[in-house]
């Protein structure tokens, strides 16, 4: 892999972080923390409520990060990184992070 | 450094070789001076030996101490020739700044050539009757004659002396030779006056015409004192003629040659007021246009009318107000205060109607930016925190949960305090019991 690609794949990575991160913060962690103690995905409240249009787009932006290898292990990791806050609350619930992963993994592939 | 002779004199009261150091501190001057004037005397002859035997005054050193023949040349001193030079300006009393630049000068060219000095000199801006003095000094230190081409400048204040001894006042160019007195300049000497001649006689002249122009009126009354004086110069002249007697013809024509000359003589004297003196500046043109308004607004209503003046308003203050008077007939005051409580009241009204748009607008922007999906979130979590809610509350009234006998279908309800223990039908006949498994499947 060249550097260039390696360098665009990071790009990405970083920018759907981001992105995450923004709702994220829309929606407040303590929101989150509630959600995830009840037993909830956040993944999949937030895609039920979206309309067809925005879960569209989010679909092809998805697919496309798959493409260029990105998974959403990793961006959720990075989503981690970027808010150091948000892990003990992932964590505090077992099997949550991968119930999320799951989650994403079943929208993209209904679509 | 000590001077020759003193050496000499040193070395005369010594027995014998003193060495340069010994000298030196009895002569109070420095080991390496005293060292170099018994160099200089050594190869005159004046005195033997060296630094390491000591010095020893000879023979013809003492012949010479008596004659006192031992005079020390500028080398001898080591006064060098620009020290000597700038010793005669401090000497006339030249500031310490210009001697130096003069010399600076003087030295870019050959300063021994007193004509090149005498232009360095005129090029440090030296005044000429200094500047005289000073090269004619420098010129005897280097002995040399007067240049035929500043005869007339090295020695024009020896003939300008000469010539004011014998009564001709001529100028000597840059001397100030005179004060004014009375109107008149009045020589007292060479440089002790404030003016030179035609200085003076400008200041004279210029004097003249202020008091000309400028004390007109003061002169209206002279001048009118003046015409009484030569109409009675008139007068005297006709009397020879009044009394003996001559034709009228004759005194016609010499009255009226008289007073044509007393009329231009009159005319003369009196300041041209058609012709402008001098050019006014703006300033000045302004000022005197002011004053003819001022002076116009004074004029009577008749001459008002001739120049097509406007009638003035008068005073602002003395005028009566322009008032406003009401329907019964007096005037409506208006308070200035009210008018500003009411100003203020609408701006700040402006402004709290300002604040509101720009909260419902921020408030509808936040709106609009929260995606869907942040909605569901929210309202999921809403949902959440309602159902803990209810079940807080709800928990002390909870109603018994009613199960039916599967054999006779008997309703029943779980006891009080129910522990997990095994529950027999209410019903008689049937009398079925239940295990914990059997009631919470």
């Amino acid at each position: 892999m060249s550097f260039m690609s390696v360098s665009v794949k990071h790009f990405f990575l970083i920018k759907a972080a981001r992105q995450i991160r923004r709702e994220i913060e829309k929606a407040g962690l303590e929101n989150l923390k509630i959600l995830v103690e009840a037993g909830r995905s956040i993944v999949g409240t937030y895609l039920q409520g979206c309309s067809p249009q925005e879960k569209a787009a989010y679909r092809r932006e998805l697919n496309a990060l798959l493409q260029a290898g990105i998974t959403a292990d990793m961006v959720l990791e990075e989503v981690g990184r970027q808010m150091p806050e948000i892990a003990p609350i992932i964590e505090s619930k077992q099997d949550y992070k991968e119930t999320e992963i799951r989650e994403l993994e079943r929208f993209l592939k209904v679509g | 450094m000590a001077a020759l002779t003193q050496v000499l004199d040193a070395l005369n009261t010594k027995a014998a070789a003193i060495p340069t150091a010994d000298l030196a501190k009895e002569l109070n001057a420095s080991t390496e001076g005293t060292r170099k004037q018994l160099s200089r005397l050594k190869d005159k002859g004046y005195v033997e030996g060296d630094s390491k035997e000591g010095w020893l005054i000879t023979a013809e050193g003492r012949k010479e101490l008596e004659t006192g023949e031992v005079h020390p040349s500028m080398v001898d001193e080591e006064v060098t020739p620009r020290q000597l030079f700038e010793a005669i300006g401090h000497r006339i009393g030249i500031k310490e700044d210009r001697i130096v630049l003069a010399a600076d000068i003087a030295w870019s060219g050959n300063h021994n050539d007193v004509k090149w000095v005498w232009e360095a000199l005129r090029q440090a801006d030296i005044a000429s009757d200094l500047r005289s003095v000073w090269v004619n000094s420098w010129r005897a230190k280097l002995q040399k004659g007067i240049p035929p081409e500043l005869e007339t400048e090295l020695t024009g204040a020896i003939k300008a002396e000469a010539e004011a001894g014998e009564g001709i006042a001529l100028r000597k160019p840059g001397g100030r030779e005179y004060i004014i007195v009375d109107d008149e300049p009045v020589r007292v000497g060479a440089n002790l006056g404030d003016y030179g001649l035609q200085d003076a006689k400008d200041i004279l002249a210029i004097r003249a015409l202020k008091n000309r122009f400028g004390g007109a009126g003061q002169q209206g009354a002279a001048s009118q004192s003046g015409a009484a004086e030569k109409v009675s110069d008139v007068l005297t002249a006709l009397s020879p003629y009044l009394n003996k007697g001559s034709d009228i013809g004759t005194l016609k024509e010499i009255l009226a040659d008289k007073l044509e000359i007393q009329k231009k003589d009159i005319l003369s004297r009196m300041p041209q007021q058609g012709q402008p003196s001098q050019p006014k500046s703006v300033i000045g043109q302004i000022t005197d246009f002011v004053a003819a308004l001022g002076s116009l607004k004074e004029a009577g209503p008749m001459l008002r009318s001739i120049l097509g003046i406007p009638e003035s308003s008068g005073n602002p203050s003395t005028t009566a107000p322009v008032g406003i008077t009401g329907p019964d007939g007096k005037p409506i005051v208006l308070d200035l205060g009210q008018v500003i409580d009411w100003k203020r009241f609408l701006g700040e009204e402006k402004r709290a109607d300002d604040r509101s748009q720009a909260l419902l607008g921020l408030t509808q922007t936040v709106r609009e930016n929260i995606p869907d999906g942040i909605k569901a979130i929210l309202a999921s979590v809403d949902e959440l925190k309602k159902g803990a809610g209810a079940k807080t509350t709800q928990a002390p009234e909870e109603q018994p949960r009613m199960f039916s006998c599967g054999d006779c279908k008997t309703q029943f309800s779980l006891p009080p305090g129910w522990a997990g223990q095994p529950i027999k039908c209410p019903n008689p006949e049937c009398g079925r019991e239940y295990t914990k498994e059997e009631v919470l499947g």
